[in-house]
């Protein structure tokens, strides 16, 4: 009988002493302990911070304050996984901050409103879009140097550097242009008119038609050997060869579309149009559309999920996400998040069974379980979260 | 006094120079415009020393300089915002509807059909309100057309600076069966009278209330510099058979001035709706 409470005594200690352990070890893991790659990056815009999220856990690991009103708009891991780059929309600054530590790195004054942003393959140059100002800033990420500002755009707000890293292109969204950068120095290679903006014939166009909806991104194809740029304004989404950087076809759409969103195949360009409520679907490789799927209303982005065989439609004016089959472009399901709430954007983890959905009007991330389709609500991550970035994500949904 | 003449010479000089052209990329895109899509023929030689909204005043009434709207808030998401073209819409009974269309908008085709599919039991009488309805997208106002006309319908004799081209209606769904009624005033203008001329030249819509404006131009919309966007005339629509919808303006089957729309139609029961 002794003998059988000392045994036991002696288990309950081991165990105490490797839970001890185990909890000194949760204590002491810092950022440098998790793959940078997998992390899920939220940028919120009213705490002007970032809350970088686990994964495996689904909790909040760490918060990285970006100064004061810096109100951050865009943020992601710079390709090597040491930094974060971040557009401080509030500051005019383009902000570089070490993971690790948290600290910022540099601080480069940019134009009016930085919001989006694109970077070299090699992680050296960043092309930030001053959306107030219509410039773009080209930025040193390395020496924290703006190299120049560059003119010419329309409310810049999209921005793709190709794989090669030789050109960058950039949308106006207040035109109804592409613009061609040389990525090494900067000078703009050419201007590219998408579609043909309305005709209208109105007594009074001040009072009804004055803002333009021009072009929020050009979404390169998988090689980059494409550009598709979606016009508001136009109805249409324009096919760049980025080899000659003529556009080679362009395909009417639905109404008022927004971006187009790459399957991680490829395949697939589904573009959501928020005038009609549908997303047009588009083979990339005969260049047609396919399908046009019945959506919901104010879609601010799309993810794919599992190999890119679903896709993931979010509604911010339903807050909803529309799943659909994407081998029968049929609905799966609707996930209504909950109600009156402001869905943005989100990422999808790198084995694309999970996706990150930022809330901004009640402080959380939504975690969607791909495989079951149920949903997990992450509370406090920040104020107004904006949107959710994955360096290695299956499905990146840029900012908006 | 030759002293002061040679100075006012002087000084026009100079003012002109220093609204030479080169420099100026919004003005370079204007003329480059007039060039290539205005509607009517113009000396663009000798707009080259104008300024932009001097250019601008020399030309049709129609043609306008707009001011670009701030939309910079960090809390609005781009485009998002609701047109609410339909500003009101109610059913009268016996059948009857009624809808107001503010302006013709991106989205007002679709407003339109969810608004009508909201009517239950499906109305057989439709009276849409132009009152005041200044027009706006030119597109959208053919493809509302449409929605009551069958495939194939000539719409509108279009005339640009490459020609003149008759638009058919292309809509794939069989035509709306509703009669129809539309309310007009004077300052039912533009796309609003496109979309009334073309109902009524096809016998399809009875127009009551007061004549129209009497605007047949269209302009095509160009982001000329960071602060303005230029309404050019580029093209003007005549009814299919050439002739303008009214002279000076469409001139109503029934004059009217009131709001109480339910008088003016007659309720279902006893009424056949007319067929395609």
């Amino acid at each position: 009988m002794l003998r059988r409470v000392l045994t036991l005594g002696i288990l309950l200690a081991l165990v105490s002493i490797s839970l001890g352990s185990a909890r000194l070890y949760a204590q002491t893991k810092t950022i440098a302990d998790y793959d940078p790659k997998t992390l899920a990056i939220v940028v919120n815009r009213d705490s002007s911070d970032l809350a970088i999220i686990d994964p495996a856990t689904d909790t909040v690991i760490k918060r990285v304050p970006l100064g004061e009103y810096s109100n951050g708009h865009m943020a992601m891991l710079n390709h090597d996984g040491k930094t974060i780059l971040i557009s401080a929309t509030g500051r005019d600054r383009f902000l570089v901050v070490d993971l690790v530590t948290g600290k910022v790195e540099h601080t480069v004054v940019v134009g009016k409103a930085p919001e989006h942003f694109d970077v070299t393959p090699d992680g050296r140059l960043a092309f930030v879009g001053n959306i107030e100002e219509s410039t773009v800033s080209m930025i040193d990420v390395h020496d924290g140097r703006e190299v120049q500002r560059i003119t010419g755009f329309f409310e810049p707000h999209g921005f793709s550097a190709l794989p090669d890293g030789s050109k960058v292109y950039v949308s106006s969204l207040g035109g109804h242009e592409v613009a061609v950068l040389d990525a090494k120095s900067g000078r703009m290679l050419k201007r590219l008119a998408i579609g043909d903006v309305g005709r209208v014939a109105a007594r009074d166009p001040q009072r009804y038609l004055s803002e333009v909806k021009g072009i929020v991104n050009p979404t390169l194809t998988k090689d980059g050997a494409f550009a598709y740029a979606a016009d508001g304004d136009a109805g249409v989404v324009a096919i760049i060869d980025t080899k000659t950087d003529k556009i080679v076809k362009t395909l009417k759409i639905g109404e008022q579309p927004w971006r187009a969103y790459n399957s991680p195949d490829g395949h697939w360009m589904l573009i959501p149009n928020n005038g009609d409520s549908t997303v047009s679907v588009i083979d990339t490789t005969s260049q047609k559309t396919v399908a046009q799927l019945n959506a919901g209303s104010d879609m601010t982005g799309i993810n794919y999920a599992l190999d890119g065989s679903k896709a993931y439609v979010i509604s911010r004016g339903d807050s909803t996400v529309y799943v659909f089959n994407m081998k029968t472009f049929g609905l799966v399901t609707r996930l209504k998040i909950g109600t009156n709430l402001a869905l943005e954007t989100a990422a999808t983890t790198a084995d694309g069974t999970k996706i990150y959905l930022a809330s901004s009007t009640n402080d959380s991330v939504y975690v969607i379980d791909a495989r079951t389709d149920q949903v997990k609500q992450i509370t406090d991550v920040g104020r107004y979260p904006w949107g959710v970035s994955i360096l290695a994500s299956a499905s990146p949904n840029y900012c908006h | 006094m030759c002293f002061s003449v040679l100075l006012t010479l002087l000084g026009v000089l100079v003012d002109g120079c220093a609204r030479l052209p080169a420099s100026d990329p919004g003005k370079a895109e204007l003329l480059r415009q007039i060039r290539e899509a205005y509607l009517f023929d113009v000396d663009v030689t000798s707009l080259e020393l104008l300024s932009v909204p001097e250019i601008v005043a020399r030309l049709d009434p129609d043609t306008h300089l707009v001011e670009v709207r701030r939309r910079m808030s960090p809390d609005f998401i781009r485009g998002f915002e609701p047109e609410g073209s339909i500003a009101a819409m109610r059913a009268l009974g016996g059948g009857r509807g009624y809808l107001r269309l503010a302006f013709f908008g991106r989205r007002t085709l679709e407003d339109l059909r969810k608004a009508l599919s909201d009517f239950f039991p499906p109305l057989c009488a439709l009276a849409i309100d132009l009152r005041d309805n200044g027009g706006g997208n030119f597109e959208q106002a053919l493809r509302l057309a449409e929605l009551f006309l069958p495939l194939g319908a000539p719409l509108t004799l279009y005339e640009d600076r490459q020609g003149r081209a008759l638009l058919y209606s292309t809509g794939t769904a069989a035509p709306r069966q509703e009669r129809l009624m539309l309310l007009i005033n004077a300052r039912t203008a533009s796309s609003a009278e496109l979309f009334a001329g073309v109902l009524r030249w096809h016998h399809r819509a009875e127009l009551v209330g007061a004549s129209t404006t009497g605007k047949r131009t269209v302009q095509q919309v160009v982001r000329l510099d960071q602060a303005y966007l230029l309404f050019l005339t580029t093209g003007r629509f005549l009814a299919p058979d050439g002739s303008p919808f009214g002279v000076h303006g469409l001139i109503p089957d029934r004059a009217y001035e009131g709001d109480n729309v339910a008088s003016l139609m007659a309720p279902c029961a006893d009424t056949t709706p007319p067929g395609p």
